[in-house]
């Protein structure tokens, strides 16, 4: 099993430099640059703009510049932000905190809802319960995210039960700790519940399906057989085996953690890597981009990982070697 | 089939078996089908099992025999009280336990064991199986401790040809034989008299199949058990059970003595059935002439009139379409549910 994680964390390393190398070459292939947008402004002179190039290292060929900034990475370091002038390390770490906040607070409630739900929804197959129940988790598959923030939006806005957008409020530095916790929690509902409203949806069809296909299966016939109480039928022999396909789900989830939801976080001016990423796409600031891009792909592989081997400790048929 | 099974079979006939352990008398099972959207109507019903009553002794086999979709498995499922029977009486070992609550069946379900055809979804694939062969063994409190259910399990698995450390491996560990004789085994632990046997062979390999029908034959004999076996496989039926009922589309057409009843058909149907089958005699196989049914099985929402079987059938009268023949007994173990009965003694 030691072997198994070494093997995979270490295929992890070519993978990272294939996707880096991808992402790289997209964004050289699309038109413009960072500069651009000085060079349409004529208060800005050539030397200037000559001067700038240099100093951003714009100047030099692609590859090398690609080359320049993976010989930094080896060093853990990710460069500077072109527009904010800092490291992109300082960068990411103030926005990994509200990433976080808000991707914790929707996977820890679409996970719970999601998973009881599916549970309620198969064990009353076919009831009034399951039908509205799939119609809410249609509903919510089929409502695209930023269609749904938008009317939240338009909703908080119109009466102004909710606030319009951010995490912290102006007066929050002077808040105590509990205060300050209780409206960030009230600034959360909203983006967290377009968030989760897409996520738990996905997650009880599967958690439905997949306790649905176990309840066939002879060996919980042979259970009830047994004259077991239904509760004791479904917990002990149905539910245990229909988790295997919410694990790799789970894992693969895993990765959104820390990579930041883009719409979301963009519509409710929500400071987290996701607003973040995109705003560095549109104004070119590479070394964002790549390492934002650097974290998804490390906690995707790592996430699926987890996922693998949370697998192998729960199902006795699963070993790898 | 080698010669010494047959002689331990008819050994098995000279053990005193009189008392009826199971007594099917008129058993019903309909699935309704409700349409609509908001307001549930009950339209229809399929009628899985319509009017189908048996007895079986004990230490007996009685067979169930038909093409797919006519009931067997309901029946068997019926009988267990896996699903509720519409009307009717189920009687094991002398009481009704068609309307018992859950806690009055307890000791019947502990009376009775299925097998299924499928050893690899019988067995449930997160338990070792030491832990399916105790699990019912404590259920039922048959054993008072842990250690003493372990003795009991290991004792099983010798009984089915397997080895005690096998008890910490789980089901995928296994070959289909051998998870079928886990499922025997885990059947056995209860210590049951009866055994539903849904087609338990017909999952595996020829040749292991043969090896699961002598250890069902040794522990029936051994044991005195009583089994319910349904199967498809008609020469199967003939080498195992003692008694055999037809099924066709929920009720059954002829019933009797296995030997009688296959060496001298007289529902069209079984005559098509056993014709369906190849025998391993060339010459006979050359000579004989074969029943070849026309159409498909009606459905058993919309049946026909009179006999369900009249559309299908070569010897097809009159008064065929107009009532559903009754059963008549032919001889003291032979009954049948056909007119051309009639005509033969007339």
């Amino acid at each position: 099993m030691v072997k198994y994680i070494a093997r995979r964390l270490l295929i992890m390393i070519p993978e990272l430099w294939i996707i880096t190398v991808i992402v790289f070459t997209l964004i050289q292939l699309s038109p413009g640059t960072f500069l651009d947008q000085y060079r349409l402004d004529p208060s800005i002179s050539t030397e200037t703009l000559k001067a700038m190039e240099k100093e951003l290292g714009l100047d030099k060929p692609a590859v090398v510049q690609y080359f320049y900034w993976l010989g930094k990475l080896v060093r853990l370091d990710f460069g500077y932000s072109f527009y904010y002038r800092r490291p992109v390390v300082d960068l990411i770490a103030e926005r990994l905190l509200g990433t976080f906040v808000l991707s914790l607070y929707s996977f820890v409630i679409s996970w719970i809802i999601g998973v009881v739900l599916g549970i309620v929804s198969a064990l009353k197959k076919y009831t009034a319960t399951d039908k509205i129940l799939t119609v809410v988790a249609f509903s919510g598959l089929a409502l695209p995210v930023f269609f749904l923030a938008l009317i939240l939006l338009y909703v908080a806005a119109r009466t102004g039960w909710f606030p319009i957008g951010g995490m912290y409020s102006p007066e929050t530095s002077r808040m105590d700790v509990w205060s300050a916790f209780k409206d960030i929690l009230w600034r959360l509902q909203l983006p967290g519940f377009a968030l989760t409203f897409g996520s738990f949806a996905g997650l009880m069809r599967y958690q439905r399906g997949s306790l649905l296909d176990v309840m066939n299966e002879d060996y919980v016939e042979f259970a009830r057989a047994k004259g077991m109480p239904e509760r004791v039928v479904i917990y002990r022999h149905a539910l245990r085996n229909a988790i295997n396909p919410l694990i790799t789900m789970f894992g693969g989830s895993l990765a959104g953690l820390l990579s930041g939801a883009v719409i979301t976080e963009t519509i409710f001016s929500w400071p987290g890597l996701g607003r973040l990423t995109y705003q560095a796409l549109l104004q070119k600031d590479y070394y964002v981009v790549m390492a934002s891009t650097v974290i998804s792909t490390v906690l995707l592989v790592v996430g699926n990982l987890v996922g693998d081997i949370l697998l192998a400790a729960v199902d006795p048929r699963i070993r790898y070697e | 089939m080698p010669k010494n099974e047959v002689i331990e079979k008819s050994e098995k006939y000279s053990a005193p078996k009189d008392e009826v352990v199971v007594r099917v008398e008129n058993l019903k099972k309909y699935f309704p089908i409700y349409k609509g959207f908001l307001v549930k109507k009950h339209v229809e019903d399929v009628k899985a099992i319509d009017d189908i009553s048996f007895e079986v002794k004990r230490g007996e086999t009685f067979a169930l025999v038909g093409e797919s979709g006519c009931g067997k498995t309901t029946t068997a499922r019926t009988m267990l009280r896996l699903t509720d029977p519409t009307d009717g009486r189920i009687e094991i070992l002398g009481t009704d336990i068609s309307n018992l609550s859950r806690n009055e069946l307890l000791p019947f379900r502990r009376k009775m064991q299925i097998v299924f055809q499928n050893p690899i979804g019988s067995l449930n694939p997160r338990m070792t199986v030491g832990q399916i062969l105790t699990e019912p063994m404590l259920f039922h409190k048959i054993v008072s401790n842990q250690q003493e259910a372990n003795e009991k399990a290991v004792e099983l698995l010798r009984m089915v040809g397997l080895k005690p450390f096998h008890m910490d491996r789980y089901p995928h560990q296994f070959s289909g034989g051998q998870k079928q004789r886990i499922a025997i085994a885990r059947a056995l632990s209860v210590n049951p008299e009866i055994i539903y046997l849904d087609e338990p062979t017909s999952a595996l390999d020829v040749s292991v199949q043969a090896q699961i029908v002598n250890l069902l034959l040794d522990f029936q004999k051994r044991l005195g058990l009583t089994y319910i076996f349904i199967s498809h496989n008609l020469a199967l039926v003939r080498f195992i059970s003692d008694n055999v009922g037809v099924m066709y589309l929920g009720r059954i057409v002829e019933m009797g003595d296995v030997n009688e009843v296959f060496d001298n058909p007289l529902h069209p149907y079984t005559k098509a059935l056993l014709s369906a089958s190849p025998i391993p005699d060339p010459a006979i196989e050359k000579k004989r002439k074969r029943i070849i049914l026309t159409g498909n099985v009606p459905s058993p929402i919309i049946r026909p009139e009179g006999c369900f079987f009249h559309p299908r059938c070569p010897f097809r009268m009159e008064q065929c379409d107009k009532a559903y023949p009754e059963m008549k007994s032919v001889s003291e173990n032979h009954q049948v549910a056909c007119y051309l009965v009639d005509k033969r003694e007339v």
